[in-house]
Order: C-alpha cells, then structure tokens, then sequence
C-alpha cells in the first residue's frame, strides 16, 4: 500500500485506492473460500513511513477477514526500528492479525499446521533468509515456510536481493513455501509459489493482480493451488503497426477497448511501430481523445513509428509549387548523422510536425 | 515613371501657378535662391502623386500659402508602363482626384477620385497610407529614387515587401508567395511563442519558461523530500546501532559488577597495612620537622658569628686607606685654587684684544665708505652729463615737423604717376612743330597758360601732349589746335590730378620738389638718430650701474655721505683726519684676539680638571670614611644578637650541634619503620582499592552512555513517528508524481520549442541565400558608381542587407557600418544607391522602364573632385533617367552636358506678374 505511482501520475490517486480495493478482494476470496489462515508474504505497505491513514486503511480491510492473519515484514516494510509495524496506529489492530516478527514456528489455530517465518530486518541483503530453518525439521506438523525474497533463478535475481535457495523448501522439509517479493505469480515446484502482487502495478507486468488459494491437507501431502484474480484494474497494451496507414489499426483497438467491462477501470497503453504518414499524428490524438472520451481511466501513447521521409498528398503539392516549402521538408526529411550540434531526433520530428501544421494552415 | 509636365498652385510659396513644361528622360536642373521653392515643388510632386485627395490632415493644411485660405492644387503629366497620364489634383476644400489617359489625340477619364489615387499609387508601388499624409516610408519607388530634403536623408531607405518583390523581379529572383509570406510569419510566431526574436532567449512568461520553473520548484521539493526521507532511513538505522549498543553497554556493566563484588576482602587487608603505615609516617613526619628546626637554628647562629668575624676584618682594613683620601684631598684644593686664579687674568687679556678688534673694524668700513663715496661721486658727474645731452637732442627733436617716410613715399608715388601721365600725354596728345625760318618771338597757350618762347632762324619748338593748344606767332597769326579724342582729355584731368596732388604735399612741407622733400627728411632722421643715441647711452649708463635714474644715483650718494660721517663720530675723528688716519691690519687683531681665547679655553680647561680631581678625592674620602663606620657598626649589631640567641635557647653552640646529631639519628630510625610496614603493600596500580576505582569509573562511564543511548533512540523513535504523522512519504509520492506530469509537459514544450527554432533558423538559412542571390547584382552596380566617385581605386566594397536597412563596407580592418564614415561618403553613397537601383529599373527585369530619380541639393558635403566624378556618373545615368536635380548652386552643374535648365525663381515671378 502507498505505492509510488509516477509513471501514471495523473490518476496516481485512482491507482492507490484500487490497490485497497484489490486487497479487499483479497480478504473477501478468503472469507468465501473459507481459509485457515491468509499468509501475505511481505511489502504489505511501500515503505516504513506511510502515513497512519493507510495503516488504518489496510487494518481495515484485514479486519474483516473471518482467519488468521499472518503478516511477513518484507523489504519494503522491514522490521527496522521504524517499522510501520511497531508503530502505535499499527498496535490497534485485532487479535487475529499477527505479525512474524520472529523465527520460532508459529502454530495456525484449529489446524496442525505451523508458519514458519523468515521475517526481514533491512531493506537489502546477501543472505537467504531462510537458511535458518534447517534445524526445525524435527517437527512432526505441517510446515509452512514464508518468506521474502528472490528465488536464485539466473536472470531474475540479483545477489542483494535476499536470494533464496531453489531447494529451500526440501531442505527445510517444508510442505509450502509460501514467498513473496515478486509481482507476477510464479510457482516453482509445487511446493514453493509467489502469490503475486495482488494488484498490478505498471503495464507490462504480467501475473500480477492475482492471490493463490493453497490447501494443505496433510503432512507431506501435494498441495493444491489455485490462482483467484483480486485486481481491481484493468492494465492493457495495444501495439499498432502504422506502415499501412493508421485507420485500419486504430480501428482495431477500438474493438479491442469495446470489449472492457469497465472501462473506467482500464488504463490503456497505445504502442505504435512502423512507417507512418503525415496524418498519423492527429489520427492518434483524435483517437485518445475518443477513448477519453469513453471514460477510460487513463491513455497513453508511446511513439515508437517512424515518419515517411517523403512528403506526400497536399503537402507534397504544395512543396512542388512553393521552393520554400521544399527546401524546409528537404532539410527534416531524414535523421542528422550523430555528432555534436546536431538536432536531435525527437526536435526534427516534431519540427517537422510542425511545419506540415503551419503549412496545412496556410494553405487551406 | 518620368514626369512630362507639372504644374503647381496654392501650394506654400506658389500662390500663382507655376509650371515646368517639356520635361523628359535625361538631366534637369531646377535652380533657385534659397527659400524660393525647390523643395516644395518635389513635395507637391510627392503629395500628389501619394496621398489621398481627401485627406484633412494638419500637414496638408500648412501646405496652403501663408495666411490664405486657398486649396493647394497639383497637375502632372507623366509616363508609365508605356502610357501617359494626366493627374489633376486639388486638397483641402474641392478636394479632388481625376486621373486621364493620352489616347494618342486627347486625354480621356480613366479613374477618379479614390480610385485615381489608389491606380498612381500602384503605378509607384506605393503602400497603403494610413492616416494623414503618406509618410515617406510609404512613398514605393519614389522612397528608393529620390534623394529629398530630409532629416532621413543620410539613412539608407529600407524596403518594404511589395518593393523588395519588386526588386526581386528586377533582377531576376521569384519573390515569396502571399503563401510562402505568411509562412515565414507563421513560423515567426512559433518561434516568439518561445523566444525573443533578436537575442534568442527564452520569453520571460511563457508557457516553457513556467513549466521549466515549475520543474525546478518541484525537483527541489522532491529532492527536499528524498532528502528527508533518506535521512529518516539513516536515522531508523542509527536506531538499530544504538539498541544493539545498548545491549552491549548492558552485558559490559553486569561483567564489571561481577568483578567489584569480588575484590572486598582485599580491599579490608590493604586498608589495615595501610592505616599502620600511616601512624608512622606521622611520626617521622613530627621528628623530621624536630630535626629540622634544631638543625636550621645551629646553621643561622654560625652563620652570625661568620659574619661578626667579617665586619671586623673589613674595619680594620679600612683604617690606612682612610689616612691617605685626607692627604689627597689637601693636596687637589691646592691645585683647584691656584688654576683658578691663572684663568681669571687670561680672561683680562681677551677683553682688551676685543677692544682692539672692535675699533679696527670701525676703521675699515670708515675706509671702504670714503672709497664708496668717492666712486658715486664720479657716477653722478658722468650721469648728468648724459641726462643733459638727452634733453639737448630732444629739444631739437621737438623743434622739427613731422614728416613720416610714408608721406615721401607716397609724394614720390604722385610724382612717378604724374611722369607717367605726362609721357602717356605726350605720346596720344597734340604734338605742334614750328620752325622758324627767321627769329620769331612766338607764345604757346596751353590749358589757359601761355609761354613765350624766342626762335632763331632755323630754330625749332615742338608743342605736344596737349588736347587743345594755341601758338601765336608774333606779327603773323595764331594757329589753333585741338583734338577731340576723349583718351587725351582723361589724360590731361590725370595729368592735373597728380600735379595738383603733388604740388599741395610739397607746400605742405615748405620744399619745392620732391628731392627737397627727401633731403628735410634726411635732416629729421639725422636729429632723431642724435636723440636715440643719446637716449640709449642713459640706458646703458643705467643698465651698467643698475639703476633706474640718475636722480636715484645722487640719492646714493647722500646715503653714502650719511654713512661716512656716522663712522667718524664713533670713532671720534673729523672726516678730514679720518683720510688721514692710519689703518690698523684688521686681520693681525683678530689673529691675536683668537689666540688669547684659545689660551683662556686652555686655561679653563685646566681649572674645571682641577676642580674635578678635588671633588673625586672628596668622595672617595667620604666613601672610606662611611665603609669604616658601617663596618664597625655591623660587628657590634651582630654579637649583640648572638648572645641574646644563645641566651634564648639555654644552650652553647657546642651543646647545641650535639643536639641536632641526636634528633638526626632518631629520624632515621623511624623511616625504616614505615618502609618495612610499606614493603607488605602491592604497588599501587596493583592493589584492590585502584582496581575498584577503576571498575567504579568504568561503570560510571557505560551508565552515561547507557543514558545517551537511551535518550537517543527516544528522540530518533520520536522523530520516525513524526515523519510518518506528517505524511512524509504520501508527500514525497504526490511531489514526484508531479515532477513526472510537469517534466513531462516541459518536455514537450522542450521539443516543441526547438522545433520551432530548428524551423526559423532553416527558414532564415533559405531566405539568407535568397537574399543574396538578390543583392549581389545590386551591390555590383552600386559598387561601380561609388568606386568610381571614391576615384583612387579604392577597393572596398558595400554590402546591403537584404531589407537595405543597413550597410557596412568592407574594409581591412573588417566591416565597418556606413553611420561611421563621414557626412560625404555617406552621402555619396546613397546617391550612388539611387542610381544604381534607378539604372536597374530602367534597363533590367520584364518591366523595364525610365525613373524619375530626384536630388535634391545631393553632394553638398562631397569636395570638388569628387563631386566631378558624381556629374560624370549623372551624366550617363542621364540617358535611361529622368534626373531632377534641385539647387542654390547651377553653376556646379553647368559642366553637365545636355541639361535642361529652369530658373525657378524666374517661373514664379513670370506667372505672378502675368496674373
């Protein structure tokens, strides 16, 4: 909670609350499902020093789960001396929502099962934290680890990244381990799984948006996951190939925002590629103010087309009649080679932009 | 366009018509005096040619002649575009415009009124007035032609866009499109939406300017906050170190408490041996201090009796020093009286040398005043005679006439002229020869004077330079003669003129003929040479004795005699036996007078020596004296004092150093008691009571820390909740969310900015070689006029600036802006400019047709040679223009070939009196 939202600044607000709004979900799939215990494995909040306003927010929403509680301090929200959770406002909340704070094995009420935490106490480390379970599997009980941190996977981890062993949950004897630190869900082996976050945070990520519904029935038996999607908003991204003409595709994307069920909720990013023609640039901007227009809750387009060098239609008529016009296209028709006090590419662009405006306008 | 005919009416100074016909292509020289309307008739051109006929401006009121009422009117004739036209225009009340086209037999309407106006100003390529009178600026090719009376005049004209495409056309470049113009303005206007259009720089307010601040104002705040926010972390960390430091300070002080506990029974034992140990140092303490005191008082009663010892043997050593300081004495007061008496009587000696020197002084400035004397009596003598020969010559001098050189010259001048017009008479007037062929008495009569003149036989008398003469031959007849010739009668009035003129200087000056008159000038010169001579002799005389007269010198004189007489009294000689007296040798009296006070110095120096050994053996005396007294009074002080003292302590000195060896042995005894009680103690640093200092120290020191500690983490917790009470990271999140929306619109502004700055400065790249496709063949032409007016083969070239706003020469030290050179090179310049580009227009591009070029008092500040060159450069100019040249000064243009000439001052005058 309290997530930095700069890459959708202007509905940053709108981002936060649903973040709330997904959490509920969470509780709510819990409650139906009837659940032993909800585990949330770490960066409950974005940082130590969030307001209480969303410590009392997220108390509120875990409040009304009917289970247990456990919550895991993760990197984000570390067990420092200034932990949100040490904190007076966070001492308010019910009984049944419990903190890791330590390493001893914590029973879940009504069941035989214990919670095995790894709880962090910086925001950055080398070592796997949960080396120190290895001497707990004494414990005839079902064991279920939780922890913070990234699974040694090459590529996907980095060394202070509380890396965590890939057979962590064998060696600790483990019948789950139940990580978190990852937004898109990842399930390794059967036994070791990221929930996911469970409201995505930025276009691309995918996975997210989603909690896992685990059932242990017994010690050293398979356990059953199930993904339950709690996102409250919609992230898409729609890539548009502009080399033959932009009509087609905008068109395309029009069927494809059609189809939201709640569009208000839907944040939608426009990627254009290709070569395209002089009236791409307004096309673009007629269509995101259409899609605004519908309600979306945000649009942004991401430039990535290439202007044709060649002047066509009604500007190129006119560059035959006008040597002004000629020689101004002639000389933005194509990128500078690279060196110094040349024009940058993103300034010719929209010089020439510009001129093609400037000209339309004189001419019309 | 070339005018034809115009004509000119109620328009300032014509209040009658005037009218210059038969006007064409080639030179014209309108000339007249000042302020008789030459340049009125180029506004009147202008005003007609330019303004609206309805305009009520107030300048178009001041064109009225003065004090009237009147309407000025303005009729011209002129061709263009290959047909005339006749314009009639009236201003002011019956304002009218009416513009009519030659058919080849009569003018007919083609437009009137506004429209009249509006088709000559197209046919000039004039702009649309605007309010009032067309200013010149609006003027179209007249603003490029005509070189007026103007404060503008020294100013390059600067175009505007209709002429530049006019230009353009000329020399062969497509001018911009209405299209491609408003382009250029578009792009401009982009371009100030951001940036100030000369210096570049960014516009104060604009969008890109509050978004860039905008930026900067939240990248600070967010900074502000990271700040914060990483200082919070630092703090939660230093939080963590102090209770993990806590921790330690804990287990330290419980180890060190262990430790204290342990070392009591040690502490007991040490404090025993360590109380014995005290009780005897005690009592070494009080019999050192016993031995001590005894001690002390056996080495001070020694001590005195040394010193009684001393002071005795001083006395005693004293006494024959004493007896020979009194035989010294004696024998110095002896010495001191006996000099004394020896200086007083060479004092004696001195005063009387004194006197001698004194009187002999006296004696020699007596002598010196008589010799002084003596010489100014013989300078007077001699000046009187000078003074009186001065007076002798100035009183001849006063006694003459005046008779300046001048006045023979200018007799002798009359004289030379009379001869000449004598000879000149003699040679043009009537000669009479008469020869007698037997003795004749005959008479001339000639300008009513007659001469008789007696003939031998075959004697001859010629008569001649006269205009009218009769001879009277005695007893025969009288022939008469006479001429007419008008010359002889001047001659004769020239003749009588210098004679008379001569005649009256010569009585003047009482002589009979101008030789006299040289001689009494000689004279005068003679008498005034006597004076000056004279003269300069009393200066000299009073140059050499310095001063300024005579009179002064007889006053010296006086003085002297004064001074003499005073010098006799005191030394009690008559002035005739003071010549007389002998004269001491001043010099051997003051030879002896310094020897006798060279002696008294001698001798005085002897007594003050001898009265200083008197007082040194007086002292010396009294200090043997004071040595033996205080001598003998110390040793009695002294044993008066040591027997009270062994009174005092009951004992003799000998009972008393057998004293002092008991009490010295006692003490030794007990010291060695003490250091076998401290043998049984452990070193300081090893014993309990340092170790439990130490411990006690230690603990004090882990409890402050301890304490800090504490008081640390409380501040820091208070200090973490605070920030978490204020919002601090909802506030960083919301500032650099914002910095991600504002740095992202200043981006696009960014772009968007040097987009259009990328536009205009490809845009002015293009427009800049236009320009100088355009200028080049303009800035040829100007060249080779003004060069060749220049004349030196001056080499620099003029380069204009697309809108001929401004010019600057190439020179070598760089360019060089025309406004720096002189009042002449400008002007000559921008008379060459309109030639240049009145050539161009008449001979270049489709539309090739003569141009009215005007030059209104041009080349005024051009010299003589210069100006030469320009009317060569006129004159070929004159064959594809119409050249108007108006000025005060037609002869600077009389060299001109093929020049019409009006004398406007004589049209007005014709047309007034006509009317």
């Amino acid at each position: 909670m309290g997530l930095r939202a700069r890459h959708v600044a202007h509905v940053a607000e709108d981002v936060r609350k649903a973040r709330l709004e997904a959490a509920s979900n969470v509780i709510s799939a819990a409650n139906r499902s009837k659940v032993d215990a909800v585990v949330l494995a770490g960066d409950i909040f974005e940082h130590n020093v969030v307001e209480d306003r969303v410590v009392h927010a997220v108390i509120k929403v875990l409040a009304g789960s009917r289970a247990p509680v456990y919550i895991l301090p993760g990197n984000h929200d570390a067990l420092t001396p200034d932990a949100v959770f040490r904190r007076a406002s966070w001492k308010q909340r019910p009984e049944h929502i419990t903190v890791l704070e330590g390493n001893a094995a914590v029973p879940i009420p009504n069941t035989d099962a214990v919670l095995l935490p790894a709880p962090l106490r910086q925001k950055k480390g080398m070592k796997d934290p949960t080396a120190g379970w290895e001497g707990a599997s004494s414990l005839d009980v079902i064991r279920i680890g939780v922890a913070h941190g990234s699974l040694r996977i090459e590529g996907k981890h980095a060394a202070d990244d509380f890396p965590i062993a890939l057979d962590a949950a064998a060696r600790a004897g483990l019948d789950y381990l139940a990580l978190g630190h990852w937004h898109g869900q990842y399930i390794h082996d059967g036994r070791t799984a990221y929930s996911g976050a469970h409201e995505t945070t930025k276009f691309g990520e995918a996975g997210s948006g989603q909690a896992l519904l685990v059932e242990l029935s017994s010690r050293g038996a398979e356990p059953r996951l199930e993904p339950i999607a709690t996102g409250a908003l919609t992230w898409r991204t729609v890539a548009l190939d502009l080399s033959q003409g932009h009509a087609p595709e905008v068109a395309g994307a029009r069927e494809l925002v059609a189809q939201l069920a709640r569009p208000e909720r839907a944040l939608l990013r426009i990627l254009t590629t290709g070569l395209s023609s002089e009236d791409a640039s307004s096309g673009l901007e007629a269509f995101r103010d259409e899609l605004q227009g519908r309600g979306l809750l945000h649009v942004v387009i991401e430039r990535e087309d290439v202007p044709r060098a060649k002047a066509e239609g009604r500007l190129a008529d006119i560059a035959g009649s006008s040597s002004l016009v000629s020689s101004l296209l002639e000389g933005l028709s194509r990128p500078a080679a690279p060196g110094p006090g040349v024009t940058p590419e993103p300034v010719r662009l929209a010089a020439r932009e510009l001129l093609s405006a400037l000209v339309m306008e004189v001419w019309k | 366009m070339i005018l034809r005919r115009l004509c000119v009416q109620h328009f300032r100074c014509f209040r009658s018509p005037v009218e210059l016909q038969g006007l064409g292509t080639g030179i014209h020289v309108i000339h007249a005096p000042n302020e008789t309307g030459k340049s009125s008739l180029i506004l009147a051109v202008a005003r007609a040619l330019f303004d609206r006929h309805s305009t009520k401006d107030r300048e178009m009121h001041l064109l009225r002649p003065w004090q009237t009422k009147l309407s000025p009117r303005v009729t011209l004739e002129f061709e263009t575009g290959g047909k005339r036209y006749r314009l009639e225009k009236a201003f002011l009340d019956g304002a009218s415009s009416v513009l009519d086209e030659w058919t080849g037999s009569r003018f007919e309407r083609l437009a009137d009124s506004q429209e009249a106006d509006a088709l000559v100003r197209g046919f000039l390529v004039s702009s649309v007035p605007g309010n009032g009178v067309t200013k010149v600026g609006n003027w179209g090719l007249a603003r490029l032609l005509w070189l007026n009376q103007s404060a503008a005049r020294y100013d390059l004209p600067g175009l505007d866009t209709p002429l530049k495409a006019r230009l353009l056309e000329t020399v062969g470049v497509a001018a911009l499109s209405n299209e491609e113009q408003s382009l250029l303005h578009a792009m401009e206007r982009a371009y100030r939406r951001f940036f100030t259009p000369k210096a570049g720089k960014r516009v104060a307010g604009s969008d890109l300017e509050r978004e860039g601040a905008r930026v900067r104002e939240l990248r600070e705040e967010a900074a502000r906050l990271t700040q914060r926010l990483a200082e919070i972390e630092q703090l939660a960390s230093e939080s963590m170190d102090l209770g993990q430091k806590q921790c330690l300070l804990a287990e330290e002080r419980s180890a060190h408490e262990q430790q204290l506990a342990s070392l009591h029974e040690r502490i007991a034992e040490e404090e025993k041996l360590e109380q014995q140990a005290a009780l005897r140092e005690k009592d070494v303490e009080r019999q050192r201090k016993e031995w001590q005191a005894l001690d002390q008082k056996q080495r001070a009663l020694l001590a005195l009796q040394q010193k009684i010892a001393q002071q005795e043997g001083l006395r005693a050593r004293n006494e024959p020093a004493l007896k020979e300081a009194q035989g010294r004495v004696r024998r110095a007061e002896d010495g001191a009286r006996e000099a004394r008496e020896r200086h007083k009587a060479q004092q004696g000696e001195v005063e009387l040398a004194e006197q001698r020197v004194e009187r002999g002084r006296l004696l020699e400035d007596a002598r010196a005043s008589l010799e002084a004397q003596r010489k100014l009596d013989a300078l007077v003598k001699q000046g009187t005679r000078v003074e009186t020969g001065v007076e002798n010559a100035r009183r001849k001098a006063a006694a003459l006439k005046a008779l300046p050189d001048t006045e023979v010259k200018r007799a002798e001048e009359v004289e030379r002229k009379l001869t000449q017009a004598l000879d000149r008479l003699a040679a043009q007037g009537v000669e009479v020869s008469f020869t007698a062929e037997s003795p004749q008495r005959i008479e001339w009569e000639a300008q009513g004077h007659t001469t008789p003149h007696k003939l031998t036989r075959e004697g001859q008398k010629v008569f001649k330079g006269v205009r009218a003469g009769s001879l009277r031959i005695m007893g025969v007849g009288e022939v008469r003669v006479r001429t007419a010739a008008e010359e002889i009668g001047k001659l004769e009035a020239e003749v009588e003129k210098h004679r008379k003129d001569l005649a009256r200087r010569l009585h003047e000056h009482g002589v009979d003929d101008v030789v006299g008159l040289r001689a009494a000038w000689q004279s005068q010169q003679a008498v005034l040479q006597e004076l000056s001579k004279y003269e300069e002799a009393r200066s000299q005389f009073l140059e050499d004795h310095k001063v300024e007269s005579v009179e002064v010198l007889r006053e010296q004189q006086r003085e002297q005699a004064r001074k003499t007489g005073t010098l006799s009294a005191q030394l009690n000689l008559s002035r005739e036996e003071l010549q007389t007296h002998p004269f001491p040798e001043l010099k051997a009296l003051t030879e002896e007078l310094k020897a006798r006070r060279q002696e008294v110095k001698v001798r005085d120096k002897a007594r003050e020596e001898a009265e200083g050994a008197l007082r040194t053996t007086e002292q010396h005396l009294k200090v043997v004296t004071q040595g033996r007294n205080s001598a003998q009074a110390a040793a009695q002080a002294l044993g008066l004092e040591l027997k009270t003292q062994l009174n005092t302590l009951g004992l003799s000195l000998e009972e008393l150093g057998a004293e002092v060896a008991r009490a010295e042995a006692e003490l030794l005894r007990l010291e060695n008691m003490v250091k076998g009680l401290r043998a049984q103690l452990p070193g300081p640093e090893a014993r309990a009571t340092f170790a439990r200092k130490r411990l006690q120290d230690t603990l004090e020191r882990i409890g402050g820390e301890e304490k800090k500690n504490q008081e640390e983490r409380i501040r820091a917790q208070a200090l973490l909740e605070q920030a978490a009470a204020d919002g601090l990271y909802s506030r960083h999140c919301e500032a650099e969310e914002k910095l991600a929306l504002a740095e992202a619109s200043y981006q696009r502004l960014e772009t968007r900015a040097q987009a259009a700055e990328r536009l205009r400065a490809m845009s002015q790249a293009w427009q800049d070689q236009v320009n100088q496709t355009f200028v080049a063949p303009i800035e040829e032409e100007l060249h080779a006029r003004l060069a060749y007016i220049r004349g030196g083969g001056r080499p620099e070239r003029l380069h204009l600036d697309a809108e001929f706003s401004e010019a600057r020469l190439q020179t070598a030290e760089g360019p060089w802006p025309l406004e720096g050179f002189s009042w002449g090179m400008r002007e000559q310049t921008l008379f060459a400019l309109r030639l240049a580009l009145g050539e161009l227009l008449a001979r270049k591009g489709p539309r090739p047709e003569p141009q009215l070029v005007v030059l209104d008092d041009a080349l005024v500040n051009t010299d003589a040679a210069r100006h030469q060159r320009a009317l060569e450069v006129i004159e070929s100019a004159g064959d594809s223009l119409q050249i108007l040249i108006l000025t005060a000064f037609p002869e600077r243009y009389r060299t001109l070939r093929g020049v019409k000439e009006f004398d406007l001052k004589a049209l007005a005058s014709v047309t007034a009196t006509v009317r």
